[in-house]
């Protein structure tokens, strides 16, 4: 039997149950009811099915236990099997497949997932981890700038987390529509109701984009520049703490945290040219 | 004095460059980090530094030789939605000289905050009140402001006189501080939790600059505990400024202010007072240079070592190593069966492996440790 089934919690936990019934099946996954439409007609023979024909409901003691959180073990809080599951299909590395035969594996007791008991388990445990590193990695360092009246930012996350962060973006300048570009050239714009569009994000061409924010200006970040040099007291300076609170690997994320990182490295300069005339 | 002309750049300069020695974070989310290791999450600056205020200590006093500059409400108001906007800080935080008279400064503190709050601005306000502001508005403030707070400086009247002699210790800093208390009691009582702004009162101490000891200072944070419900005390090392009437005295070291910080979370979040740390001072009054609570530990060694598994909560929480959230989370989560699982609860075992045991495992001897 061929199942095929989307890439998204409801589905997976439907594609784990079904493979507790049938577990010589084989499974297709799709981002979309079309796209595992297209990849199932690739395989030949007739027992080709989509998951919610074998599992039309998930069981409620299963439904529930999805949203149980363990108690808080460690220092943060512990996830719930929806954010682990959630999280862990938007690491680049996710292999959708894998991760269902982790959760049947556990089938009924599902909740067990989380206990990190084997290496697979441990494994989307620290994917699920990087993702959510990821989301606040962006949420504190990304650095929207005006741009035609509306705000424009480039982010290039590693794993699929766009949607979470236009979410976010839209409730951080919520006063503004903000042109977010993502790493694969696409456009969003968030906030885009108070552009007089239906929805609140949608995506929008890159000539939409550009008629949007115009010519984009060179970033003129000075004035933020004048306030963080001034935050610096000289004589409580800690390169190796400042290098590990704020890592090179993090220079991607904006040109300002980029320039940040170098002042930590090589210092503020207390002079320019202005003062040698 | 009068002002020169500067450009907005300048005299944000001069103005940010006044506050970077207040501590007064309190949000979540570090947007970046300074070269000295301090993260940036709000803006910090003053409204003016032209003050009609003597105070010994500070760079901004009246008559003192310094660039004088200031920001008008409108100005300070645009430089935080557009840092904001960027994703650059949480909030702000506001301080000034004082402008003529403490009402007059507090009007213009409340302009900035009342156009801030009236622009749709969701992110955090931190704002230190001038010594005799009226009572009207400490409480139109407590409406806007996340935390607020008169800065009490030292610990009592005398001393007080000697470094401030513009203000009066009990009228213009204590009544003051009973009032921010009323504000944020009178707020609790109307506002219910994530329904609008409750804020909280703080005051900030400058340690070292009339020589008192840190026994006062921890009498005068538990006092103000108990009568103001203070609940953040900050402290500013004192650091000799030229030109000033104390530029021939000594700085406070740096550690001092760290182990007053730690004495501090010892009394609001451990539930300790001051008479419990007494024993921790020295013959003069003034703390080691180590941590208050490995201190305290070493020197009550006889309730130690406790069972993980057996003791209460107010017992686990005075092993170095284990805070209040890690207490907690032992005591939902026993039995305890090893150590890795007690490293996996937040116990920072290099500390506390000499004050816990296990059943009948421990460390060979805490002698041996100490």
């Amino acid at each position: 039997m061929i199942i095929g089934y989307r890439r998204d919690v409801d589905d997976v936990l439907r594609a784990a149950i079904a493979l507790k019934r049938e577990p010589s099946a084989t499974l297709v996954c799709g981002k979309n009811t079309r796209d595992v439409k297209e990849k199932l007609k690739l395989y030949r023979g007739d027992a080709k099915v989509m998951v919610e024909a074998l599992v039309p409901h998930v069981p409620t003691a299963v439904r529930l236990k999805l949203r149980e959180r363990p108690p808080r073990v460690g220092s943060r809080c512990q996830p719930s099997l929806h954010t682990y599951i959630t999280f862990s299909l938007r690491h680049r590395q996710c292999v959708p497949d894998e991760l269902v035969r982790l959760i049947a594996s556990y089938y009924p007791d599902i909740g067990q997932a989380l206990a990190r008991k084997d290496g697979l388990a441990k494994k989307y445990f620290f994917m699920h981890m990087e993702v959510l590193r990821e989301i606040e990695r962006l949420k504190a360092h990304t650095r929207p700038r005006p741009a035609g009246g509306l705000m424009y930012v480039e982010i290039r996350p590693d794993h699929d987390v766009v949607d979470l962060y236009l979410e976010w973006i839209a409730k951080r300048v919520n006063d503004r529509a903000s042109v977010v570009k993502a790493h694969d050239d696409s456009y969003y714009l968030a906030n885009a109701n108070l552009l007089g569009h239906d929805l609140w994000i949608k995506k929008i061409s890159d000539e939409e984009a550009r008629r949007l924010i115009g010519d984009l200006p060179q970033d003129d970040f000075s004035t933020w520049e004048t306030y963080y040099d001034s935050q610096l007291i000289e004589s409580r300076r800690n390169k190796t703490f400042a290098k590990k609170m704020l890592p090179a690997k993090y220079s991607y994320i904006s040109p300002e945290v980029r320039l940040e990182r170098l002042k930590i490295e090589h210092g503020i300069s207390k002079h320019n040219l202005d003062d040698f005339f | 004095m009068g002002e020169k002309y500067h450009t907005l750049e300048e005299r944000m300069k001069i103005l940010a460059d006044g506050t970077k020695y207040d501590s007064c974070n309190s949000t979540t989310t570090c947007h970046t980090f300074t070269p000295d290791g301090r993260c940036i999450q709000l803006y910090k600056t003053l409204m003016t530094n032209s003050c009609s205020g003597e105070c010994l200590y500070c760079p901004n006093r009246c008559g003192r030789e310094a660039t004088r500059a200031s920001l008008s409400p409108d100005e300070i108001v645009k430089i935080t939605w557009d840092f904001y906007r960027r994703n650059a800080i949480e909030g702000l935080f506001l301080s000034s000289g004082v402008i003529g008279d403490p009402e007059l400064t507090t009007e213009r503190q409340l302009d900035v905050l009342r156009t801030l709050r009236g622009s749709g601005f969701n992110g955090y306000v931190h704002v230190r009140l001038m010594p005799g502001v009226p009572r009207d508005m400490i409480r139109e403030v407590s409406l806007l402001a996340n935390k607020f707070g008169v800065n009490a400086e030292t610990t009592c009247q005398s001393r007080y006189d000697e470094i401030c002699p513009n203000f009066d210790y009990r009228n213009d800093i204590l009544r003051r501080m009973e009032w921010t208390y009323g504000a944020v009691r009178q707020r609790r009582s109307e506002v219910r939790y994530g329904e609008g702004i409750i804020g909280a009162n703080d005051t900030q101490f400058v340690v070292g600059a009339t020589g008192e000891p840190d026994s006062e200072i921890i009498d005068t944070i538990g006092r103000f505990m108990d009568s103001y419900g203070l609940r953040r005390p900050f402290f500013m090392s004192f650091d000799p400024v030229p030109d000033t009437p104390l530029s021939g005295n000594k700085a406070s070291p740096l550690w001092r202010e760290a182990r007053l910080y730690q004495t501090s979370y010892l009394l609001k979040d451990y539930g300790l007072k001051p008479r419990d740390l007494e024993t921790v001072l020295d013959d003069r009054g003034f703390l080691p240079d180590d941590d208050p609570k490995l201190v305290l530990a070493r020197l009550n060694r006889d309730a130690f070592p406790v069972d993980v598994n057996l003791s209460t909560y107010s017992e686990l929480i005075r092993v170095p190593g284990i805070g209040p959230r890690t207490a907690n989370r032992i005591v939902r989560c026993r039995p305890v069966l090893s150590y890795v699982q007690l490293a996996s609860m937040g116990v920072v075992m290099k500390r506390a492996r000499p004050f816990i045991k296990l059943g009948n495992s421990r460390q060979t001897d805490l002698e041996a440790f100490v």
